[in-house]
């Protein structure tokens, strides 16, 4: 079941029901119920991971409270010294590490199997035939739970949290489990922090209408994003990837972009049905997008777009490297014996290499995803590297770096640089990839942009009206939502306004959403994850 | 605590360290600079920074990285 299945609004209005009907302190129970009973649906096979992994999880985290209350309890005694004190607190930490470490190798291996095997069936197959096997592997026998990558970073970060004492451990299993697989974020994040949801999860639930009502509108947002941008785009990108053999120069940059739209609008607006689904039940989650074209570097723009995973990455990848002895160990040589900015961007290029590689291989396997991270790295390193530099070389060119047109011009860079960054991934390989390149770097045909070329690849002259004027929306309404809350402004107009506006908003999902041939509902971009 | 700006000026001059009181939460430091400011305090103040400090509250402001370098001096 995905969020834009009819059959999810019927589980969602169930949900909402009999989340309401129920007495305040039992309404946590009752979102327990409902997301187990959408894991299910998607597969009862798929249960007995979730109750396994999330109890070892549970368990683990329980383990490594204890430890750490059983220390401080003996530290709080005054007889002894700073030095005994330190050492209880070092023996602790070390009893706590091989918990962590243990738990970490666990269902990170898991999440190798499942996502890593399919890559592997020939292999496996040949190994299996040389020991007299039937060599009959084949990667539908391994369960790859849903929202595995989702669900399994929403753990490890709970355990590295209680690790690093960022938070305190979980006592009752049930609600550990609710953390970990809540409905609205397990198909597609945001990747939840124990910190914040799980202390969400245990507030008083209470009906809020207005609540409800930008729930509600979020999602309806989503749908628009989802149903009439996304899959709409995604129907002329891929048939253009897939009939690149007629396709040059020009024509190839359009796919790119036209890319950059479908992946953005996919995304966040699946984002928006989960966070305004979870919304009508008074649980926020964490924002995953926050106007990312309006960035101005690579850097910010991988600060405002998948902000969770981002954030996951940085905080338990980048941040421990980081602070690692070899990279502390680089900074203290190469300080003062070469240019700041040198020792400034070694310092800074083993972590941002090792996390953007890891990054690339989150989203999947390959060397597709390999030159991806390296991609990204470059990107970042370039921007650390030669940033300042190209700054003080366009303000001694006489350009006003305050300006709008420059401001406009950064954005436009970082956006290209993302298509540059899907173009590694979304055509069907690096070879594919370097042929379209060499087209766009060689072949100077912009006449494809006006007679007619394009509209040969599942797009027609309606598609493009809508997505003109789709897209005209969302600038508005992200230039609205830089100064305020689009919701509370709708709040604020008279009933008929905003009823019309949002039989308006539901009438056009229901003619202009795309659920034709070719559109596959279960086909969320960021599911595969 | 004038030690301290002076390492966190070494690391990026250009910001405010004496009234910037969200230099994290409001973005003002990014993690690349924190992998520098990591380094910088750790061998100015001989001291070691250990991942359950990394936390924006210790480093929201220079008061907060001051009373977390002087807990980890005791």
């Amino acid at each position: 079941m995905t969020f834009v299945q009819f059959n999810f609004l019927v589980f969602l209005l169930a949900t909402f029901c009999v989340f309401y009907i129920c007495p305040v302190k039992y309404r946590w129970i009752v979102l327990l119920g409902a997301s187990l009973i959408f894991y299910a649906i998607a597969g009862v096979k798929y249960l007995p991971f979730i109750f396994v992994t999330s109890f070892s999880v549970y368990l683990a985290g329980k383990r490594m409270g204890a430890i750490y209350e059983e220390q401080e309890r003996a530290c709080s005694g005054e007889t002894l010294t700073r030095k005994e004190k330190k050492e209880l607190k070092e023996k602790a930490k070390a009893r706590c590490r091989k918990i962590l470490v243990a738990l970490l190798v666990l269902n990170i291996a898991i999440l190798c199997v499942s996502k890593f095997t399919k890559f592997f069936v020939d292999p496996i197959n040949s190994l299996l035939l040389h020991f007299g096997g039937n060599g009959g592997f084949s990667a539908e026998m391994i369960i790859v739970p849903l929202g595995i990558s989702y669900y399994t970073f929403s753990c490890l970060s709970y355990l590295m949290d209680v690790y690093w004492k960022r938070v305190g451990c979980e006592k009752n299993y049930f609600r550990f489990l609710l953390y970990a697989c809540y409905f609205p974020h397990i198909l597609q994040g945001p990747i939840a922090r124990y910190g914040r949801l799980g202390e969400r999860l245990k507030a008083e639930l209470r009906f809020d209408y207005q609540r409800v009502c930008f729930g509600v509108q979020l999602m309806i947002w989503g749908f628009i994003k989802k149903l009439i941008i996304a899959n709409r785009v995604d129907m002329f990108v891929s048939d253009m990837y897939a009939r690149y053999a007629e396709m040059r120069g020009f024509a190839f940059i359009v796919a790119a972009l036209m890319d950059v739209l479908y992946i953005y609008s996919d995304f966040s607006g699946c984002m928006d049905i989960a966070r305004g689904a979870s919304q009508i039940f008074g649980v926020e989650l964490d924002l995953n997008f926050n106007h990312p074209f309006s960035s101005k570097t690579v850097p910010e723009f991988w600060r405002r777009w998948h902000m969770s995973m981002g954030g996951w990455f940085r905080d338990y990848v980048y941040m421990p490297l980081s602070s690692s002895k070899l990279v502390k160990n680089i900074s203290r040589r190469t300080k003062g014996k070469m240019p700041d900015g040198l020792s400034r961007v070694l310092v800074t290029a083993i972590p941002v290499t090792v996390t953007w590689v890891l990054t690339g291989l989150w989203h999947g396997t390959g060397k597709t995803y390999v030159a991806w991270g390296i991609y990204y790295s470059f990107m970042i390193l370039m921007s650390v590297c030669f940033g300042e530099d190209l700054h003080k070389l366009a303000v001694r060119a006489g350009v006003d770096t305050e300006s709008s047109s420059w401001k406009m011009f950064q954005m436009a860079r970082t956006t290209l640089i993302f298509a540059g960054g899907r173009l590694l991934t979304r055509p069907d390989g690096l070879w594919k990839t370097k042929l379209i390149a060499k087209s766009i770097l060689t072949d100077f045909n912009p006449w494809v942009l006006f007679d007619g070329t394009l509209f040969k690849y599942s797009f027609t002259v309606k598609d493009m009206n809508v997505i003109v004027v789709f897209l005209v929306i969302f600038a508005l309404v992200s230039h609205y939502q830089q100064s305020g809350s689009v919701r509370e402004w709708i709040a604020k107009q008279g009933i008929v306004f905003r009823w019309g506006l949002i039989i308006l908003a539901v009438l056009s999902v229901m003619v202009l959403g795309v659920y034709g041939p070719g559109y596959n509902a279960s086909s969320f971009a960021y599911m595969a994850y | 605590m004038n030690e301290l700006i002076e390492a966190l000026k070494r690391v990026n001059p250009k910001i405010d360290y004496e009234n910037e009181k969200a230099l994290i939460t409001d973005k003002v430091i990014d993690s690349i600079d924190m992998t520098s400011i990591l380094a910088e305090l750790e061998e100015t103040f001989d001291i070691e920074i250990d991942m359950e400090y990394i936390v924006p509250e210790n480093f929201d402001s220079v008061e907060a990285m001051w009373d977390m370098i002087q807990e980890l001096m005791d």
